[in-house]
């Protein structure tokens, strides 16, 4: 039954954002086009200007668009009208929330993709792809290397962590917001807005805590070598609890919204 | 006859309303029941609650023994009183999900229901008017060969020729193993078709008995007891 959630869900979603999409890539070839043609960005290349800047607005709005439509497709399905076939259908709210979760994971990856892609398209030579990958080459080799391991390894767990919470917390928001019996979107929007700010206060306390006792210890010794490891030390801290919360609120997002799928649902 | 749904005690509130107070109610299998009542009387609660749409505050209802649930939503087959269609699908995309997903659905049963009303399958939902609407869900949920059919006000909003056809569907497609509980209060469209009526007022079952009682012993048609039970 989760691959046919799967199959249903992708197909839905993806009418919209394949569109969407493929009209970012237009931009970004029009805007190379006109850049060829008029030989770059220049005082009298204005449709160069004009195509160069709706491109940033394209890719703008897309990457909004993808992660709220994600959150609008699960409210849409599990707390509107919908709700009353995807919510009687034989199958587990886990299996809901896995299939729609996994897709809305898919298209935050696809996304950052089309949009890496479509600057890569606008700006890219081949001057800048060698200096890429050399630059690729040495933050790895720092980063994956002796004193700096952590660090590297804190940064990727960061990254693959950072679609799957955010997917999370947007449909723990809206599980928690259908539960009002009106706005319901409105109070979703003000629970995701409550969780960031609850985030956001940790994270401020625990730079200043950490910052402040590794600083007044590594100013004693006056030494740059151990300055550096300072930082360092006050960027892993901070990554480890960033993915400590993160972890926080996807599990408990799971739970809480698998919760309320089940003991909680009020379809009106 | 085998008892398809239990309820004990069964509570439901919202905030300090009490829209179902304290049910209890045996339904037995292959009969075509009707429950009864007054708008806001609880209908649509207890089948929400049947449908596992909504969680009892107090109490406990079984479908053939489960709580509603993964096994109970496999056997329930429900028409709720709103259209839960998507919009951008065509007819035969939702044929297509109901086939994936309810292995008791029967595509050929779906295909000469719409043949016969001349409702074209590639249509989109979008296109066809409220009551094809009604019809096109009428249709996919009376296909499955279920153990229990909740229809919830099947019969509302659609015009007396469209009730008709909708009574014969629920007729024809009518299993005698199937119990098919019809919520409405448009008692005298549907009273020939009834084995047996419920009758709910404030969120209390006030009569269950067989409509042949209600002819025979009292000498009433079911309309006019209903109208009698309900006086305001």
């Amino acid at each position: 039954m989760l691959k046919k959630l799967f199959k249903y869900e992708w197909k839905e979603i993806s009418k919209s954002l394949i569109i969407l999409h493929g009209i970012v890539l237009l931009f970004a070839v029009l805007t190379r086009i006109s850049f060829a043609v008029s030989g770059g960005l220049n005082e009298n290349s204005t449709i160069a200007g004009l195509f160069f800047f709706l491109s940033i607005m394209v890719i703008g709005t897309a990457a909004i668009f993808t992660v709220v439509f994600i959150g609008y497709r699960f409210y849409k399905d599990v707390f509107t009208d919908q709700g009353y076939l995807t919510n009687t259908l034989p199958v587990t709210p886990q299996q809901i929330i896995i299939s729609k979760g996994l897709t809305g994971i898919l298209w935050m990856v696809l996304d950052i993709i089309v949009v890496i892609a479509a600057i890569f398209i606008i700006m890219a030579d081949k001057e800048t792809f060698s200096n890429l990958s050399q630059l690729m080459k040495e933050v790895i080799g720092y980063l994956f290397h002796g004193r700096s391991l952590l660090t590297g390894c804190l940064i990727v767990a960061t990254i693959v962590l950072t679609p799957f919470v955010s997917v999370l917390k947007m449909y723990v928001s809206v599980s928690i917001g259908s539960l009002l019996s009106g706005h319901k979107l409105l109070g979703s929007v003000g629970v995701y807005a409550g969780i960031y700010v609850v985030e956001q206060i940790i994270m401020i306390i625990t730079i200043a805590v950490t910052g402040n006792s590794f600083i007044s210890s590594s100013l004693e010794s006056e030494n740059a070598w151990e300055m550096q490891v300072t930082g360092v030390q006050i960027a892993n801290t901070t990554m480890i609890i960033n993915l400590i919360i993160s972890l926080i609120i996807f599990i408990a997002g799971f739970f809480v919204t698998k919760y309320i799928m089940t003991k909680k649902l009020n379809l009106q | 006859m085998s008892t398809i749904l239990e309820c004990r005690g069964l509570t439901k509130k919202y905030g300090k309303k009490q829209a179902l107070k304290s049910v209890d109610l045996d339904l037995e299998s292959g009969r075509i029941i009707g429950l009864l009542g007054p708008n806001g009387s609880g209908k649509t609660t207890l089948i929400k609650l049947i449908n596992g749409l909504l969680s009892p505050s107090e109490g406990a209802l079984l479908i053939a023994g489960n709580e509603p649930g993964l096994k109970t939503k496999e056997i329930v087959s429900y028409l709720p009183e709103r259209t839960y269609l998507n919009e951008n699908q065509r007819v035969s995309d939702v044929m297509n999900f109901f086939e994936d997903f309810y292995s008791d659905y029967d595509r050929s049963r779906s295909k000469d229901m719409l043949e016969r009303l001349a409702i074209d399958p590639t249509a989109r939902i979008k296109t066809l008017s409220k009551g094809t609407r009604e019809k096109v869900q009428l249709i996919l949920v009376m296909s499955r060969r279920a153990k229990l059919y909740c229809l919830d006000e099947p019969i509302a909003g659609v015009d007396p020729a469209a009730r008709d056809y909708i009574l014969d569907t629920i007729i024809n497609n009518y299993d005698e193993n199937a119990t098919i509980l019809i919520s409405t209060h448009l008692i005298s469209d549907v009273e020939n078709i009834l084995d047996e009526v419920i009758f709910i007022k404030d969120g209390q079952i006030r009569m269950q008995t067989a409509v042949d009682d209600i002819r025979v012993k009292q000498g009433k048609s079911v309309d006019a007891l209903f109208r009698e039970v309900f006086r305001c």
